[in-house]
């Protein structure tokens, strides 16, 4: 009687999940599916799954070169901007979670306080900045130190958290071993840390590939990055949907990837046997 | 070869607050044993991380081998710390944990291979080198600590309660182990604790600390037998010592302590206690081991003999633990199994005169 009861309350669950996974992945499903499709199939009115896939999408796309210097750019763009971010920001971090210093309660808040500032409020300042002082706007290494600073509150924010709960007598060991500060940070500290500086990783790189409206105005044609591309497909006239399509695939890839390799390294419990808790 | 001494040392956290560590001075000998023992809170840790270089000295001198240290970072102070908490880089397998310190040092391939050998050998953990923190017990844990203090061959090691995360059973296996261990390193220690056990049981020396400042240094026996104060008397020895309020006396050329239930009659010597005075307020402190059941016949140098109730009797196999009253004080005495009596009854005790500790109540000195 208890374990039918049990089955029934999880069959009601499973088809709730399994109509969340829906939500979540049709629009994905159908983007890829359409990109497969030729020109009359996208069109016509009835939706079909069972069709000969063509990859002539795909082939225009790549065989068009403004279009691959873009995916090319947003790459450069989005692996500097979080090679930086995190350069800078394990560091930061670091010594906000460790050293006491004047104005250490304020650097950590206004970090946060950054982050609630919409990218968009930021554009006039930074086309200005950019342009007028710099001279910077329209390069990829421009857009590079934009999402460098639009990520690194972040990433120390959670980095924070994650050097805090090394255990301090970790340093204190490999100060007696005869690291100096910086041997112990980076053989140390950092190594232990790893998980928290892949999910940083992750977020950085997201954020950095994908962002549009900085992009779309400390750009030209020529250091355009790919979500900004892929929105010049939509004109007024026409919408090519099948390579928009397939061009929206190509970009979800490379997060994929980047998401896997760094959450290999997100494992739980890296910490366990250091200290006794 | 390496000796520390520590000369009027004093720690404050902040200027306005109460030393953690206050006027301090000890010196070692070669390839002693020295144990920091006390409550927490003493500040015996502070001590012991003043020496390492982790904390700095508020005032006073700390000599490693004769040179003022003071300023030296850890790694040049020609010291190897143990944690309490063994603080192993949990993403280093063992051999790793244990080179680290070599490694940094820049020091050849083989010899660092040969030292962690050796050092592996000595500890019995030489199956467990390419395993990680995470994969050993507590007491592998502790072993590789107190490894990758070993390979960097420093003259004087500090050991920071090592065995207080230890499961009871395997704490005294370990104990007996660094005493081994010791006697074939012939290094200087200091080792810091919390229980008199492990500092009777290892240390040559125990310095007692209590609230930053030291009650006493001597060897074991010394500390037992002749305590200096109050705070050592009932620190050292399990079950602690018990304490009555008495008075001493002297009448007819005879010395006596007397108290609510009690009355020992004390040797000659101990006169000067009384400072030509006739009487004098006193605790009188009893060990409960100084309680022999009168049914194991009068000893000659009784100082007195007193008839105690047994309200509870813990057997604890060849003793028994008994908890009585006297003078509406509650009392531990610790007897032969074999003489035991049940609870609820009387039985008649001799203490003998020699084992009666006095103290002045008003600052706990003995006299």
């Amino acid at each position: 009687m208890k374990a039918g009861e049990h089955r029934a309350a999880g069959s009601v669950y499973y088809v709730f999940l399994a109509g969340m996974a829906l939500l979540c992945l049709a629009p994905v499903v159908l983007m890829v599916v359409t990109s497969l499709k030729v020109r009359t199939q996208i069109f016509s009115d009835t939706l079909t799954f069972f069709f000969i896939p063509t990859v002539s999408h795909y082939a225009e796309a790549f065989g068009d070169a403004a279009l691959t210097r873009t995916l090319g750019n947003s790459m450069a763009v989005a692996l500097f901007a979080t090679a930086l971010t995190m350069a800078a920001g394990c560091m930061a971090a670091y010594a906000l979670a460790r050293f006491s210093f004047f104005g250490r309660g304020v650097v950590s808040g206004a970090t946060l306080l950054m982050r609630m500032v919409p990218p968009a409020v930021l554009v006039a300042p930074i086309f200005m900045l950019w342009t007028y002082q710099f001279g910077i706007s329209d390069t990829l290494s421009g857009l590079v130190l934009a999402y460098t600073a639009l990520n690194l509150p972040f990433v120390i924010w959670i980095l924070q958290s994650f050097f805090a709960q090394t255990p301090p007598q970790l340093e204190e060991a490999a100060r007696l071993d005869g690291a100096n500060p910086f041997q112990t940070f980076f053989f140390v500290i950092l190594p232990i840390v790893a998980p928290g500086m892949a999910a940083a990783a992750i977020f950085a790189f997201r954020i950095a590939w994908n962002e549009f409206i900085l992009a779309l105005v400390l750009t030209n044609r020529f250091t355009r990055t790919i979500p900004v591309e892929i929105s010049l497909s939509i004109s007024e006239h026409n919408i090519a949907w099948g390579k928009v399509m397939a061009v929206g695939t190509l970009i979800a890839i490379p997060p994929l990837i980047f998401t896997f390799i760094a959450s290999r390294h997100i494992v739980k419990g890296l910490t366990a046997g250091a200290v006794k808790g | 070869m390496s000796r520390v001494r520590l000369v009027k040392v004093c720690k404050k956290f902040g200027a306005e607050s109460a030393p953690v560590v206050d006027n301090l001075s000890v010196d070692m000998a070669e390839n002693e044993f020295l144990v920091l023992l006390g409550p927490s809170g003493c500040g015996k840790s502070t001590t012991m991380r003043m020496i390492a270089g982790l904390e700095t000295v508020s005032s006073g001198e700390i000599r490693i081998n004769g040179h003022v240290v003071n300023d030296l970072e850890p790694k040049d102070r020609d010291v190897a710390m143990v944690f309490q908490d063994y603080a192993l880089y949990p993403h280093m397998n063992v051999a790793r944990n244990m080179s680290f310190s070599l490694r940094l040092a820049r020091l050849p391939a083989d010899e660092i291979k040969r030292r962690v050998a050796a050092a592996a050998k000595m500890l019995d953990i030489e199956k467990l080198l390419n395993r990680k923190p995470a994969q050993l017990s507590g007491g592998q844990r502790q072993r590789v600590a107190i490894g990758r203090a070993i390979v960097r061959d420093a003259g004087v090691f500090l050991f920071d309660e090592p065995l207080s995360n230890l499961d009871a059973r395997l704490r005294g296996q370990m104990r007996d182990e660094l005493a081994l261990m010791r006697r074939e390193l012939k290094k200087s220690v200091v080792y810091v604790t919390h229980d008199q056990i492990e500092a009777m049981t290892l240390g040559d020396r125990i310095v007692v600390m209590s609230e930053g400042r030291v009650q006493q240094v001597g060897t074991p026996e010394e500390l037992y037998k002749r305590p200096k104060n109050q705070f050592v008397a009932g620190f050292i020895g399990t079950p602690p010592m018990n304490f009555l309020p008495g008075e001493l006396r002297e009448t007819e050329r005879k010395l006596a302590v007397e108290g609510d239930g009690f009355c020992f009659a004390l040797p000659g010597r101990m006169r000067g206690g009384l400072n030509g005075q006739k009487r004098r307020e006193v605790v009188v402190g009893v060990r409960p081991a100084a309680f022999v059941p009168a049914a194991e016949g009068a000893r000659a140098d009784a100082g007195g003999r007193l008839t105690l109730p047994v309200l509870v009797s813990e057997y604890i196999g060849a003793s028994s633990i008994v908890i009585s009253r006297c003078g509406g004080r509650r009392m531990v005495l610790e007897i032969r199994s074999d003489n035991a009596v049940p609870a609820g009854e009387e039985m008649e005790f001799f203490v003998s005169a020699e084992s009666v500790h006095l103290f002045a109540p008003e600052d706990g000195q003995a006299i």
